[in-house]
């Protein structure tokens, strides 16, 4: 089929469409969900009693804002990728450098501690995972109706961004600080689901399939 | 993309996607010059594929033309979806020739052996050919004992062209291991 013909059949299958939302609003409305339900799933769940201990603690203040800005620049990213353009180098260096040092802190504290104390943490991966779902389900049904290019790549941000924000949540909720049961108990569960993220993009984000199957219509 | 283009290109996509298909007409027909000349810059190795990329490029916007927004410009998100169809279009491209390269290899490596070494090497292969599971097995005497083409050998196994190539080439990758390993 010559370009000519397809040009001629692409202007027989065109339709008026809704235009896409920007990427900014698309945070902006993912993120208000997200705190809203954040604070009623911590709230539902039980805070932790030392709160105010946690808060006066730097170590704890600094992983706790590392987990989020893990969770804001990851959705950034993803939201901005929904969009075809040209990449987002200086965001998607800052989402490695803010992965990196929240691993780094973890390991340099495993390091330093005394008695590892991982204890049990299913329920800090229950709670992770339970959080993490909806957000994660939200931001996927956000991203599906934009038309992102590397549907893997996107689920991954997406499902990290949800699974850092759950965590960030589970860390208002779970009492054991200690290093070596936040590196098992949170932030492996965490990039597991990533990981899974990964597949889950290429199979949500179906609109390149769709494109493919439209393109056999107009062929044939 | 000169500034003047590509607001032109972007208004067109904008009244497009409010409806008007003369506009679309005009927008695709612009694009695919513009991309023509971009990937004619990049596709020096391939330049008779570059149609091929040009249309599933031109499809790939039909379907995100809903993801162009209004003031944003238009040249980076169309070269975006270029650049991705075109990577697309390498690794597509490198897997097919690595396969082919290896079955070539393949058939060019065997002749050239006095009778006596191709007869014990023929029986080792014949057995590690043996030990294949069923389908590789099938497509490789298929190919190379009733020396059938890939489109006969795919035809009959009711298998596509590129899954005969693939099959037979993990059955070949599969016989020089055990080759490999009978060696050692």
């Amino acid at each position: 089929m010559s370009t000519e013909n397809l040009i001629a059949d692409l202007v027989r299958d065109f339709q008026p469409v809704i235009r896409a939302s920007r990427p900014g609003v698309l945070f902006a409305k993912w993120s208000a969900v997200s705190l809203l339900y954040v604070a009623i799933g911590t709230l539902f769940i039980g805070t932790r009693n030392d709160l105010a201990e946690m808060w006066s603690e730097l170590d704890s203040i600094v992983h706790t804002l590392l987990v989020l800005s893990v969770a804001v620049l990851a959705a950034t990213i993803a939201f901005k990728a929904s969009i075809p353009d040209r990449a987002q180098r200086f965001l998607i260096m800052s989402l490695f450098v803010a992965l990196t040092a929240w691993f780094a802190w973890i390991v340099i504290a495993v390091v330093t501690a005394g008695e590892p104390h991982a204890g049990h943490g299913w329920k800090c991966v229950r709670n992770i995972v339970v959080i993490a779902l909806p957000l994660g389900a939200l931001m996927y049904s956000m991203i599906s109706r934009a038309a992102p290019l590397r549907t893997g790549t996107v689920g991954w941000l997406a499902a990290l961004s949800a699974a850092a924000a759950a965590d960030f949540a589970t860390r208002f909720i779970c009492r054991n600080d200690h290093a070596v049961h936040s590196l098992i108990w949170h932030f492996l569960p965490v990039l597991a689901l990533s990981c899974a993220g990964v597949l889950l993009g290429r199979v949500a984000f179906r609109w390149e399939g769709a494109r493919r199957s439209a393109g056999a219509e107009v062929q044939r | 993309m000169n500034p003047a283009r590509d607001q032109r290109l972007a208004e067109l996509l904008v009244q497009a996607q409010s409806g008007d298909q003369t506009a679309y007409e005009s927008f695709l027909r612009e694009a695919s010059e513009v991309l023509r000349v971009y990937l004619a810059k990049r596709m020096t190795s391939a330049p008779d594929r570059i149609e091929d990329v040009l249309q599933e490029t031109l499809l790939t916007v039909h379907r995100a033309r809903h993801s162009f927004l209004l003031g944003r410009p238009i040249g980076p998100w169309l070269y975006a979806i270029c650049q991705h169809r075109m990577t697309e279009f390498y690794r597509r491209h490198r897997r097919t020739e690595a396969i082919e390269i290896s079955t070539d290899l393949q058939e060019s490596t065997l002749p050239e052996e006095s009778s006596t070494e191709a007869d014990g090497r023929g029986a080792l292969v014949w057995e590690a050919l043996m030990r294949l599971p069923q389908k590789q097995r099938e497509i490789i005497e298929s190919l190379k004992v009733r020396d059938l083409s890939v489109k006969e050998a795919a035809l009959q196994a009711g298998m596509s062209e590129s899954a005969v190539k693939v099959t037979a080439f993990r059955g070949y990758q599969r016989i020089r291991q055990m080759l490999d390993g009978k060696r050692k």
